[in-house]
């Protein structure tokens, strides 16, 4: 299963509550699925599931604002720290 | 064209400047001295017009209807010393040689407290600590720091110059604090540490992100945030307070409120803050003088907004 799935699947069991999500590019925060509680579910998730650390620098709007940006995010940071 | 300034502005400005200037003089001198200089400097504050001492006398016409208008003046008069002393103690005790060696004595029940911090942290989850303004919430904090690593939510005093003693003696003191709404991740990694987390909830949430909870019998916008960082977590959720007893303090050490259960759904986020908030009520009833709110906790409810009714119940033991 793809990162991205997982982080959809993670989002329309534990934060949209008015509906699943299906558009993986959708605004997470101007829909108001994602604000600062429900970005820490996804940090403590992103760490168990994926075995990475979330800095504080990395809870952005840039990283966290889609399904598609968080996928990319936790690639990254997979790859980051495995190159280490 | 020039603004006119009307003795209204005169009086918010003075009220803007006093507490600075009272901390930076009760810094310096004696304890009792300090409390003295701060309690009528507050009075004095309490006797010019501003928007904050009004604001005290209308919370306090919301919270007590049943009283006249004369004791309630009486009352935020009262509220306004007890928040001059209060200050002026805190100033002082942030400027004080050697607070983790002194501080414990000014709490009549500071065992109990060390004993409760201890029992807390046991569970290995940290702890989450409800307290209001009420009291001395700052002096509560940098009491229970030590015992404890404390990371609090708090204004960024830098901002507000002649409140800057306070961000400097959180510093000095070791208490750690993020300001308001800015990413709460320090706060998980505090629990995650074992470590305490100190929460002051009666104040409006940003964009009325909050439930409407009853608080003396009138809805007032309440954030869920501390009740669902303790579902996360599974961290201890307790209210606590700081209370003036003549010349010391004493620890009001509450039960703590069951963690919302992840099954319970909204309801069980609710249910804690709820709580919660009739903890503050009660306490606030006992020592109404001690009640340090000046600004507005009762804001006008949406039409879209329902408040939240009692009783929220518990979700049902499994099995």
């Amino acid at each position: 299963m793809s990162e991205s799935a997982q982080v959809l699947d993670f989002v329309n069991a534990r934060l949209a509550r008015n509906g699943p999500v299906r558009d993986t590019s959708l605004d997470l925060m101007s829909a108001r699925i994602i604000d600062s509680m429900a970005m820490l579910e996804l940090v403590v998730w992103i760490e168990q599931t994926f075995g990475v650390r979330v800095q504080n620098d990395d809870l952005s709007a840039a990283n966290f604002r889609s399904v598609d940006t968080m996928a990319a995010y936790i690639r990254r940071s997979m790859a980051a720290q495995s190159a280490r | 064209m020039i603004p006119r300034m009307g003795l209204r502005d005169a009086g918010h400005g003075l009220a803007n400047v006093l507490p600075g200037a009272a901390a930076a003089v009760a810094a310096r001198l004696p304890l009792p001295v300090a409390e003295s200089v701060g309690s009528r400097t507050a009075l004095l504050f309490g006797m010019l017009p501003n928007r904050f001492f009004r604001r005290a006398v209308e919370n306090l016409a919301r919270a007590f209807p049943e009283q006249s208008a004369a004791s309630r003046v009486a009352l935020a008069r009262g509220a306004a010393a007890h928040y001059g002393r209060e200050t002026a103690a805190l100033a002082n005790w942030f400027a004080c040689a050697d607070p983790h060696r002194e501080l414990p004595a000014i709490c009549v029940n500071y065992a109990e407290l060390r004993a409760t911090i201890g029992r807390d942290l046991e569970g290995g989850r940290g702890a989450i600590y409800l307290g209001g303004h009420f009291g001395n919430p700052q002096l509560l904090s940098a009491l229970c720091g030590t015992v404890a690593p404390v990371t609090g939510v708090g204004t960024d005093y830098h901002r507000r110059s002649h409140l800057g003693f306070v961000t400097e003696g959180r510093q000095r003191l070791g208490l750690r604090y993020i300001p308001e709404n800015s990413p709460p991740l320090d706060l998980l990694r505090a629990l995650q540490r074992n470590e305490l987390v100190t929460f002051l909830p009666d104040v409006q949430p940003r964009r009325n992100r909050g439930l409407w909870l009853p608080f003396f019998g009138t809805p007032a916008c309440t954030t869920t945030f501390p009740a669902a960082l303790a579902r996360l977590t599974g961290c201890v959720l307790r209210p606590i307070y700081l209370a003036r007893e003549g010349g010391r303090y004493q620890a009001i050490v509450r039960d703590p409120i069951a963690a919302p259960d992840p099954a319970e759904g909204d309801a069980g986020v609710a249910r804690a803050m709820l709580a919660w908030t009739a903890t503050l009520e009660e306490e606030v009833r006992r020592r109404p003088e001690q009640w340090l709110w000046m600004a507005r906790r009762w804001r006008a409810m949406p039409e879209d907004a329902r408040p939240v009714s009692l009783p929220v119940t518990p979700a049902s033991p499994a099995g």
